[in-house]
């Protein structure tokens, strides 16, 4: 019985992988996009910060962003490999992430990691957006710094009024990549606002303007940056 | 079917001799432990090795091109800087500590003397951007050698890719370190039971009561566990290094340094992270009678070492069979003369 069947079976399987593979060979791209923005408008740099009456400055702003998942409901219907993207407010096109994904797959979140995990911290040295060149990598003691914001306040005591904030660190007790979730209704692709006036807002700069060692301090204001990322009206 | 079989014979002659003539980069001695390093992330090249090691020869990874890794790392003293306590570098400013001694680095994790550095790959990216070191940065660093011709044409010898990145900098220094292997000292000999090599009564002594009291933290066959530890020294007010404690945060870390290799003791001194002590008697000395108690203090040095002074010599003579005179003159470390050499004019007009 099962003999005479037995091509049968083998066809049909056949057929199912490739109607399965060709289904897979289409794709369609997704763009996730971050932009930096200060109290609702785009974030200038080297300039007196719009909508305030301070004049603070914000001269360098660099994160990363990896392991980025596409998700239905728990269920991840799409990671990107080698997921590692270094954006730089000096360079717009760095916040411009395009990805291609299967065409037709259904996901109503986007996840992504604001740092960069453990295991690429222990990896040795890296190229690409992960390269030591990048100026986001310590010198002095292994380790990604996560999301780097340097400018300047006059609230500010430090030399040339400047605050400086390197966050990151990877090891216990205090690692501090975060892992953020946000909605998306669009299969197309979603922006992604940064608010930084979100976090230098509620911080007294006359008091806390440097912190670029990891440990418990880095790890609390990092777990702060996670709620400056906010999707734009679609 | 007679002559496939002759054939095939000579095939695998052929195969054999290929590989007993290529000597293979590195190879794990016999009876050592597999290395921690991953070798199929930088699988090493004969290329890549020679780019390595002159970037490692190279002073243009300092800020005025004074002082290259060989400068703090000289492959004579085991790859130490010989006689300073605390290493000096550009503009003769001097650190804080004693530069380590560089060998058999595939089996390390930790790197420094307090472990900041937990890849190989990573470490050079210290020493370079220390402002007492080489004041250099990484970034300058290759924007200097994009512009060398020499390296550009090294770099794509060893990567096909003449662009020169952060990356493939530091992969081909770890290569070349890599190959610092040091296994061929009288110790190592008489463990392989090598014929007519064997200890002397009193390094046989000193092997055992090595054993009996060193041994726990300067494990074999590499000498060292790996750990850090707290080995009783009276803290240099001039300098205040607490150690480990600076990088994990912790008060159960203070005063605890990476235990070193004794590997080639004989010609690492000074000794200690701060290069306190010049002579091994000191050392033994301190360990028989210098112990500062501390809370962190090392659990094995809790009571002073029982050794009498004829017992501190055979230690010290077992201590010098780990010097591997094929290792410290190695040929293969030394200055390559023939990647620096004057490079002939092209006849372009």
């Amino acid at each position: 019985m099962i003999q005479t069947y037995r091509p049968i079976v083998f066809s049909l399987v056949m057929v199912l992988y490739f109607a399965t593979a060709m289904r897979a060979q289409e794709s369609q791209s997704f763009q996730l996009s971050f932009e930096p923005i200060y109290n609702a408008l785009p974030l200038q740099l080297d300039t007196n910060l719009a909508d305030t009456n301070d004049t603070i400055q914000i001269e360098t702003l660099k994160f990363y962003i990896s392991n980025i998942e596409l998700m239905q409901g728990d269920q991840v219907v799409f990671q990107e490999e080698n997921s590692y993207h270094l954006v730089d407010a000096s360079e717009k096109a760095s916040g411009n992430i395009h990805l291609t994904i299967p065409a037709k797959i259904p996901f109503s979140t986007v996840s992504f990691t604001l740092g960069i995990d453990s295991t690429t911290n222990d990896a040795g040295a890296m190229g690409g957006d992960l390269d030591p060149t990048k100026g986001m990598y310590w010198t002095w003691q292994t380790g990604y710094i996560n999301f780097k914001l340097e400018g300047t306040s006059p609230r500010c005591p430090a030399r040339n009024n400047r605050f400086q904030f390197h966050l990151g660190g990877y090891a216990a007790p205090s690692p501090t990549a975060q892992k953020i979730i946000v909605p998306t209704t669009s299969q197309t692709g979603i922006v992604v606002q940064v608010d930084i006036a979100a976090f230098l807002a509620p911080m007294d700069l006359s008091k806390k303007y440097r912190v670029m060692i990891p440990g418990m301090e880095a790890m609390e204001l990092s777990k702060k940056l996670s709620q400056l990322f906010t999707v734009a009206k679609q | 079917m007679k002559i496939r079989l002759i054939s095939l014979v000579v095939i695998v002659l052929v195969a054999a001799a290929f590989k007993s003539v290529e000597k293979p980069f590195f190879s794990v001695p016999k009876g050592w432990p597999q290395p921690t390093y991953d070798f199929s992330k930088n699988q090493l090249s004969k290329e890549n090795i020679m780019l390595g090691r002159a970037l490692f020869h190279d002073p243009i990874l300092s800020r005025d091109s004074t002082i290259s890794c060989t400068s703090c790392h000289s492959q004579y003293s085991g790859f130490t800087h010989t006689d300073h306590d605390l290493s000096h570098g550009i503009e003769d400013r001097i650190g804080t500590r004693n530069s380590p001694a560089l060998m058999n680095l595939a089996w390390h994790q930790r790197f420094m003397w307090d472990g900041a550095i937990h890849h190989l790959d990573m470490q050079a990216l210290a020493p370079i951007s220390h402002p007492d070191e080489m004041d250099e940065s990484i970034e300058n660093v290759v924007l200097k050698l994009q512009q060398s011709p020499r390296y550009r044409a090294a770099f794509y010898r060893a990567y096909a890719d003449s662009t020169i990145t952060g990356q493939h900098l530091l992969k081909a220094l770890s290569q070349f370190m890599l190959t610092f292997v040091s296994a061929n000292s009288k110790y190592d000999k008489v463990m392989r039971n090598e014929a007519g090599i064997d200890f002397t009564e009193q390094e046989k002594n000193g092997y055992r009561l090595f054993q009996m009291h060193c041994g726990a933290c300067h494990q074999e066959p590499l000498f060292t566990n790996h750990q850090f530890a707290n080995n009783g020294l009276a803290v240099d007010t001039t300098l205040s290094d607490f150690g480990r404690m600076r990088v994990t945060i912790n008060s159960n870390d203070s005063l605890k340094f990476k235990v070193p290799t004794l590997r080639n003791i004989e010609f690492t001194f000074p000794y200690m992270h701060d290069g306190r002590f010049r002579q091994l008697s000191q050392v033994m000395d301190h360990y028989t009678g210098g112990i500062q108690k501390s809370p962190t203090l090392a659990p094995e040095l809790q009571t002073r070492l029982p050794l009498s002074a004829n017992e501190k010599v055979d230690i010290t003579a077992f201590l010098l069979t780990l010097s591997d005179r094929e290792f410290l003159f190695n040929k293969d470390y030394a200055y390559p003369r023939a990647f620096f050499a004057p490079q002939q004019q092209s006849n372009k007009k």
